[in-house]
């Protein structure tokens, strides 16, 4: 039986997110629904997520305007359709520091944050530059970094350099600099325990947008059956985001199905899932031992 | 599309000339402002990390400062309309609070670093509630630049 439980939570979504943004090479595509998540791993005596979302109070207004984001709602009742509190979360990685990843730190009081200590260093370094070079700080609120300080001051902020196996039994951090960010990173759950899983699942963060970006044309989840694309949005190397792709598939043995991306609408016809009473999605990708499905009666 | 024909699409059929001038004039004097508060609270966050209490010399602050001086020319030079009164003193008050973050970094040599990094940080947050009360999208002051990410094109084209 698996060690881990794993829940993909969407808090919110765009209508119309443009394709190419997603999808590098697809331009004049339209636009697509992009559902903004955050993933929930529960197991062996914690509880963990990879990133926090955002907090609306500030920007609902703006958001909803420019980039049609809608429906957004707070940790509180999004964890709560699982049957969890925001207080419950011992530890959350932060894939990479953009406002919709890193923007809600604030609700989880008893968590420990885990990032790259170069995601924060080169947003440094890039804030420093022009305006002309303002590109480079795409997606980034200050602010957010600005609640960084105080987590470190709790001593609740880990700043990682590089890969980092077993943060939590079977969970490993895997360093993708230069990337969508610069410190981006992704997570393995080995779900079995074992160093040469056998029940591996990579959590991808934007490092994966789509199943195209994983060369999954045919939408199957097995072998890739078609060119690996890199996302849309990036500040790094297309090459980077192209190996660590390889990397991702690796090692899940090819079946790409284990590569979980949290902005991908198709994973709902992939895993149970259910749509709440306030319209969001819950997708269940592996229940551990002795816990009961969130998605079914 | 220039600058002035995106922003006019952006803020409206009601914007005047001077709104417009302003708009594309004070995103500098923000953009400044927001990219100095996230290098700061970066800084913070890697002297904590690192445990590198010395952060007076690293290089990162002596760009900050000179940022920090050519953004308080630029306020100054504002031509501000009346519709929009508030946003000086404000962001003035938004860099004082900045100079004071760097101020209180600038002392961690020769003082205990916690008490500098919390005193840092508070101007910081000060700083940064001061200035989301100057953001209005519509003429570009936004604590997140989305402008790649989103499809309101021309949004901030120049």
């Amino acid at each position: 039986m698996p060690d881990y439980s794993i829940w993909i939570l969407e808090y919110s979504y765009s209508n119309k997110f443009h394709k190419s943004g997603v999808i590098y090479s697809a331009h004049n595509e339209g636009y697509i629904k992009l559902p903004y998540c955050y993933t929930v791993i529960k197991g062996n005596g914690h509880v963990a997520m990879v990133d926090v979302g955002y907090n609306n109070k500030d920007y609902a207004k703006e958001f909803a305007e420019s980039l049609f984001v809608e429906n957004w709602h707070s940790p509180k009742v999004v964890l709560a359709e699982i049957g969890l509190a925001p207080e419950d979360v011992d530890t959350v990685f932060i894939s990479h520091a953009h406002f919709d990843h890193f923007g809600n730190v604030g609700d989880f009081p008893n968590a420990t944050f885990y990032i790259q200590e170069r995601e924060i260093a080169k947003w440094v370094w890039a804030m420093s530059l022009p305006e002309r070079m303002r590109f480079l700080l795409t997606g980034i609120d200050p602010g957010d970094i600005l609640n960084g300080v105080e987590l470190a001051r709790q001593r609740r902020l880990v700043c990682v350099d590089g890969d980092m196996d077993d943060v939590l039994p079977g969970i490993d951090l895997h360093a993708a600099p230069d990337t969508h960010t610069y410190g981006s990173m992704w997570f393995a759950v080995r779900n079995d325990g074992k160093r040469n899983s056998q029940d591996a699942w990579v959590l991808a963060g934007d490092l994966i947008y789509k199943f195209e970006n994983l060369g999954d044309v045919s939408g199957n989840g097995g072998a890739p059956d078609g060119r690996y694309l890199p996302v849309g949005l990036a500040v790094g190397s297309q090459t980077n985001l192209i190996n660590v792709t390889e990397e991702m598939v690796k090692l899940v043995g090819g079946e790409t199905r284990r590569v979980l991306p949290p902005h991908e609408e198709r994973l709902k016809s992939r895993y149970p899932s259910r749509i709440t009473r306030d319209g969001l999605r819950v997708t269940e990708v592996a229940l551990a031992h002795g816990e009961k499905s969130r998605v079914t009666d | 599309m220039t600058a002035w024909k995106a922003r006019q699409a952006l803020i409206g059929p009601t914007g005047s000339e001077q709104l417009i001038a302003y708009s594309l004039s004070v995103e500098a004097v923000f953009g400044n402002l927001r990219a100095l508060l996230g290098q700061i609270s970066g800084l913070l966050i890697l002297i904590q990390s690192r445990l590198q209490r010395d952060a007076a010399d690293l290089p990162d602050l002596a760009i900050a400062r000179e940022r920090w001086a050519e953004t308080i020319e630029q306020l100054a030079d504002l031509n501000v309309p009346d519709s929009r009164a508030e946003d000086r003193p404000r962001l003035k008050a938004a860099a004082a609070h900045i100079d004071a973050a760097l101020r209180a970094i600038a002392e961690m040599r020769r003082t205990r670093a916690d008490d500098n990094v919390s005193e840092a940080a508070r101007h910081l947050n000060n700083a940064y509630r001061l200035m989301q009360r100057v953001c209005d999208h519509r003429i570009g002051l936004t604590m997140i630049d989305t402008s790649v990410s989103c499809c309101s094109c021309g949004k901030t084209l120049k």
